[in-house]
């Protein structure tokens, strides 16, 4: 198994890596979003809650001016101008002045200011025309000028985060600007510690998730090496090995199902094909050996001329076997390689039959065999070289295989939709063990039963099978020992 | 020497055979296995030479049945050749294995060398007193001069000089001079020893009177 990139393994780690990482960051990011919303929302709490502990003390009292008329600001103004910055001067001191409500105010400003200054809270008052009233003295510097940019009408309240501090700041015609702030500095020290920890977590995360997919991820393609590996095995020839299979409702369990089926029958073939070939040599070895050693016989010394011939007939009869093996066995080939074709022509199988039984009858003669004819004149489409052939393995085997003085008979007929040809025989019969591999290639059941077998090749009833499959018929066979066998072919008609 | 031949196939018997014969073996032929191992079994065969593939019994079933009761030689004449068939042919006690197609001058030189091993003898050519035996050539020697002999008379001799120092019974010598269809009669082995005197001296094979023939080294 190559490692990178190849490997499904590694695809599925980095795709489900990616995708895990852009989760976790996706996730990670808007928590420490949510983290930094709900801090800056409660400093903007602690920041406003002075404005509005502040705002009495700033604001200016006017003495119940009449209706209509508009409040004069300079006094105010006036008011603040005399007295020392709070902030500044280190703020709410006593002013010598006896306590009148202005200088109450003062004071609880003063107060409410360096309590504020504890918190870490500072204040920064503008007037309204942009001077500075005061500052809390933790007020950083920078940011004691007037803001230009804050609206200087009507009351509004304003939050920004400027240079590092968060400040809220109200504006309102009467107190003009005020500016309540503190640091951002413990926040976002908080933010980023709380940063770093996400990221470690994140990559903790992925880490475990890569490990756990790897482990899960090998577990599910553990089936593929599995197969791969009989596959291989079987490619080296081993052809017996199986896939183990578990869970066949899994998807990799069926393709094993599917996979073992087509192993067994890749193994059936080659079984078959090495029978066949080594049947096939066998065949051919024996009328070789007998013309071999014929020829090397004659040869060998000086011998009269019967028999010098008797071992040329010989070597002729041999040769004559091998021809008939040789041509079966290219037609069988043609079979099995899908090149078995037909030329089917409009004919009368009562003729065909007929032409046939005169052929075969000088045999069935010699052995004193009566044929019997029993036939009706159809017509049909078949092509009738290949058709002769098969009628003629049927006959010459029924007159090779009967007993002397036998009988055969020969059944032409229609029945339903179907034509039906038989091929009865007298002769001794076929056990029913042999009847089931008869129409195999290159099996001869008589070899022992009569001599006259001996040029039988074994190919004929196969062929004569492949012939009638290839007219779309069936054959079969029914046989009983002692009495006789008949072949029947069926073949549809029209 | 005493052959049996089991093959099912004529042709290639009927030439086995009628080699054999020519080489001087007396032989006995079967078609099929089970006839085969009935006569392998009935018979002192010098050497049996068995096809495999057979109808009713093949040549396995043939050496087993064989192997149960005799250690005659056998040749195992086959088509098959895979390196497994021979391995089974001689581990089923077969002694030597040929596979068709083969050469007629092979199978008997196959033969020959299974019934001198059989015999104890590793040399073809044998010398006893004066006379000398080539198995392979067929030739018979006294002192350095070749002696003309019929195959009949050269089989005797080897007969006895592969017995040497034995007596060898009248019955056992017509069980392996003459096979199943000779129809000679027992004074045809009187014959054959006669001649075979007149040609190496009377000397070369001495009566054991009531017993039979024996050959001397010295």
């Amino acid at each position: 198994m190559g490692i990178f990139p190849q490997s499904i393994r590694w695809r599925i780690q980095l795709w489900y890596l990616l995708l895990l990482a852009v989760i976790i960051a996706a996730l990670l990011a808007a928590f420490h979003r949510n983290q930094r919303e709900i801090k800056y929302q409660v400093l903007d709490r602690e920041l406003s809650n002075p404005i509005t502990r502040l705002l009495p003390n700033l604001e200016r009292r006017p003495e119940s001016p009449p209706r209509g008329r508009r409040l004069p600001r300079l006094d105010l103004l006036e008011d603040f101008e005399d007295e020392p910055r709070p902030g500044l001067e280190g703020g709410g001191r006593r002013s010598p002045r006896g306590p009148d409500p202005l200088e109450r105010r003062r004071v609880n400003l003063d107060e409410l200011v360096e309590e504020l200054a504890e918190n870490g809270i500072f204040v920064i008052h503008w007037s309204r025309g942009g001077e500075l009233r005061f500052a809390s003295e933790n007020s950083p510097e920078e940011l004691r000028s007037f803001p230009d940019k804050v609206s200087r009408e009507g009351d509004r309240v304003s939050k920004e985060t400027v240079q590092g501090y968060r400040e809220i700041i109200h504006a309102s015609p009467n107190v003009g600007i005020l500016v309540v702030g503190a640091s951002v500095k413990p926040i976002e020290t908080y933010l980023s510690k709380l940063e770093t920890k996400l990221i470690g977590i994140g990559f903790l995360i992925i880490v475990g998730g890569f490990l756990v997919g790897w482990f899960l991820i090998g577990r599910s393609l553990k089936p593929i090496e599995v197969i791969s590996g009989v596959a291989h095995r079987i490619a080296e020839g081993n052809l017996s090995e199986r896939i183990k299979i578990s869970g066949n409702g899994s998807e990799l369990g069926q393709l094993s199902m599917v996979l073992n089926e087509t192993f067994e029958k890749l193994e059936t073939s080659f079984e078959h094909q090495v029978r066949f070939t080594a049947d096939a040599s066998h065949e051919m070895r024996t009328p070789i050996a007998v013309i071999l050693s014929k020829s090397q016989f004659a040869l060998s010394k000086e011998r009269s001329p019967e028999k010098y011939q008797e071992a040329l007939q010989t070597c002729v009869d041999s040769a004559q076997h091998m021809r008939t093996l040789t041509s079966g066995l290219l037609e069988l080939s043609k079979v099995d390689s899908g090149e078995f074709h037909l030329r089917p022509e409009l004919g009368n199988l009562e003729e065909l039959t007929g032409e046939v039984v005169k052929l075969i009858e000088p045999l069935a003669d010699d052995r004193g065999i009566k044929i019997k004819c029993n036939l009706r004149s159809m017509k049909a489409e078949f092509d009738p070289s290949k058709m002769r052939q098969a009628l003629l393995n049927l006959l010459g085997n029924a007159v090779k295989y009967n007993r002397e003085g036998g009988e055969i008979e020969v059944t032409l007929n229609k029945i339903g939709p179907e034509i039906f040809w038989s091929v009865q025989d007298t002769g001794l019969g076929i056990e029913s063990v042999a009847l089931e591999s008869i129409f195999e290639r290159f099996y001869q059941v008589d070899k022992a039963r009569t001599r006259t077998g001996r040029n039988g090749t074994g190919l004929g009833l196969p062929i004569t099978k492949a012939i009638v499959e290839a007219h779309g018929g069936t054959i079969s066979v029914v046989s009983e020992v002692g009495k006789g066998t008949t072949f029947q072919v069926k073949l549809p008609a029209g | 020497m005493r052959v049996l031949v089991v093959e099912d196939q004529d042709d290639l018997r009927e030439v086995v055979v009628e080699t054999l014969r020519e080489e001087s073996f007396a032989v006995d032929e079967s078609a099929d296995g089970e006839e085969g191992l009935y006569k392998a079994l009935n018979w002192d065969y010098d050497i049996v030479v068995l096809d495999v593939m057979m109808p009713v019994m093949n040549g396995w079933e043939v050496l087993d049945g064989l192997r149960k009761e005799k250690q005659t030689p056998v040749l195992m004449l086959t088509a098959l050749d895979q390196v497994c068939d021979k391995v089974k042919g001689l581990n089923h006690g077969a002694d030597d294995y040929l596979a068709k197609p083969f050469d007629l001058t092979e199978l008997v030189a196959r033969v020959r060398a299974v019934m001198r091993r059989k015999g104890g003898d590793h040399c073809p050519e044998v010398t006893v007193g004066k006379v000398t035996i080539n198995t392979t050539a067929k030739t018979l020697r006294l002192g350095d001069k070749e002696v003309e002999v019929t195959a009949r008379e050269f089989a005797m001799a080897e007969l006895l000089i592969k017995h040497r120092d034995e007596v060898v019974t009248r019955d056992f010598l017509y069980d392996h001079l003459f096979d199943e269809n000779d129809e000679s009669m027992s004074n045809m082995l009187d014959v054959y020893v006669y001649k075979l005197r007149q040609k190496f001296g009377k000397s070369f094979i001495k009566t054991r009177r009531g017993q039979g023939y024996i050959v001397e080294t010295s």
